[in-house]
């Protein structure tokens, strides 16, 4: 336990290892909202859906900021030079992985607070009083379901070496493929199934479902079916990790993994 | 005396293959462009007045002004990362020269932007690309490429002399983006910000680009934001000179032109 929680809260102060008071708030919670708001824009302009469609989307694919920061804390394991202390460590592999989305997951879960809120306040979004309980839990559920795709960009970014770049695209792909912007409907075939694959696909749905009176319940299995994507991407990152450890240990390559 | 044509052709390159190992400006002229191409194409699309060269116009000038934002606020604080800002300082070339090089580099390289966003609307989504005014897509093309290469020139003292304002202006992407009107008129924005609108060269470039490739802009409405683009330009080449002059002025009494 005591690792779990030491190691959540260092994987959160690290955060503001690169990014200072004024840089969080620019960085971490403005570029969302601004970004919303272009979407939402080309979306009016494009005039085919109601504007609630663009903003409920891209409220929740602001999921992707704790996404980003689970992503950097897995990968600057290395850039810090504390990647081959970690693999040395006796400590649970487990509780050092999965210890790091705690505080990450409240934080994003602000984060899509902050966006509905922004959204309620500059374009009038309007969410019946019946909506809150189920859009709560989809709030919850975007922030884990992130989260688990951190975590697979996080080992993948010992691959594929840029952490960063590596969730921008991811970024880009969740507000093209999750129906954020675009009903899948429109989309190729292929391009729909990835979407499905991709954690907040679903969550989103719930929450539109939810904005126009879905009862709780009905919700659910949408909710859940975006947990267990998320669990599966998360397993996914961790199984790659191991694999990555293994290799690096029978290698000798501690440090670059 | 090296000609200043050698100094900006020579710096321009050195430019243009470094940006070339740069995964964070790859993504901004590749990936990026090409995300918000295809999103705002199967957004757009709908539309009754549908033009998909309103698409690739919008979404390539994304790229350049990304370019021109990131890469200009980081010109002059990559050179002194690098340590070579007292080579340039002391070099007999102009500082405004290289700064101007190097940001020629990167507005040529910004224009693989439009490239990808082209294909887009060409190749994955077969559209037939029509440019209805090809001449004065040209000129206001080369207008608007200058008015965003003054704006990164500008930006590159202020990187260094104002780091916090730096790290505001890096967030300043997306703003533009919404206020320069890149993929929906700016009457869908509140009227109080139409004035800000108005004092961005990436608002006339989008004016003078968006109007050409649908032939919708007369040559008087198309004279008026060459006119702007111009001053604009004007203004942001004076003051980026005696900014760059203010900088090495100061690193020289501090002794801080290197960080090693």
């Amino acid at each position: 336990m005591r690792l779990f929680a030491v190691n959540a809260l260092y994987s959160y102060k690290a955060l503001f290892r690169w990014q200072s008071p004024e840089a969080y708030v620019l960085q971490k919670m403005m570029f969302p909202l601004i970004q919303l708001t272009f979407f939402a824009l080309i979306g009016q302009f494009g005039g085919s859906r109601p504007l609630a469609f663009y903003l409920i989307g891209n409220c929740i694919a602001v999921a992707f900021r704790p996404m980003f920061s689970i992503t950097t804390a897995i990968a600057d394991e290395r850039n810090g030079g504390t990647l081959p202390f970690l693999i040395a460590s006796p400590a649970s592999r487990i509780v050092l992985f999965f210890g790091r989305a705690t505080l990450h997951v409240i934080d994003g879960m602000f984060d899509i607070v902050v966006a509905f809120a922004f959204a309620i306040v500059v374009f009038g979004l309007r969410l019946p009083d019946s909506s809150l309980p189920g859009m709560a839990l989809a709030v919850l559920v975007a922030s884990l379901a992130a989260c688990g795709m951190g975590f697979f960009l996080g080992a993948l970014a010992y691959v594929v070496l840029d952490a960063v770049f590596l969730a921008n695209v991811v970024m880009f792909a969740l507000l093209l493929l999750t129906g954020a912007n675009i009903p899948l409907s429109e989309l190729p075939a292929p391009a729909r199934a990835f979407g499905e694959a991709l954690p907040l696909t679903h969550t989103i749905a719930a929450a539109r479902a939810y904005a126009q009176g879905l009862e709780l319940e009905a919700g659910l299995p949408l909710l859940i079916g975006d947990v267990i994507l998320g669990l599966l991407w998360a397993l996914g990152g961790f199984a790659l990790f191991t694999l990555l450890e293994h290799q690096a240990r029978r290698r000798g390559t501690l440090e670059a993994v | 005396m090296i000609g200043p044509a050698r100094v900006l052709r020579a710096a321009a390159a050195l430019q243009i293959a470094q940006l070339s190992a740069n995964l964070f400006m790859l993504f901004c002229v590749f990936v990026q462009p090409l995300f918000i191409a295809v999103t705002a194409m199967y957004i757009l699309r709908h539309r009754p007045d549908f033009d998909p060269m309103y698409v690739v116009v919008g979404a390539g000038l994304s790229g350049l002004w990304s370019v021109a934002l990131f890469d200009g606020t980081w010109a002059v604080q990559s050179e002194r990362w690098q340590g070579t800002l007292e080579l340039i300082a002391a070099s007999p070339a102009p500082v405004m020269l290289v700064v101007g090089g190097r940001m020629l580099g990167s507005m040529a390289f910004s224009l693989l932007s439009m490239v990808v966003c082209y294909a887009v609307g060409a190749w994955l989504f077969g559209y037939e690309l029509v440019v209805r005014d090809p001449l004065g897509f040209i000129v206001a093309f080369a207008f608007g490429l200058f008015s965003l290469w003054s704006i990164a020139v500008l930006l590159s003292p202020i990187g260094i002399l104002w780091r916090t304002a730096a790290r505001f202006l890096n967030v300043l992407e997306y703003p533009v983006y919404i206020l320069a009107g890149f993929l929906f008129p700016i009457l869908f924005l509140p009227g109080w910000s139409n004035p800000v609108s108005n004092l961005l060269p990436p608002y006339w470039a989008a004016v003078a680009l968006h109007g050409t490739a649908a032939g919708t802009l007369s040559r008087p409405e198309l004279m008026l934001a060459l006119l702007v683009l111009v001053l604009a330009s004007a203004i942001d080449l004076l003051l980026a000179r005696s900014l760059l002059q203010m900088v090495l002025r100061a690193a020289r009494r501090a002794g801080t032109l290197s960080l090693t």
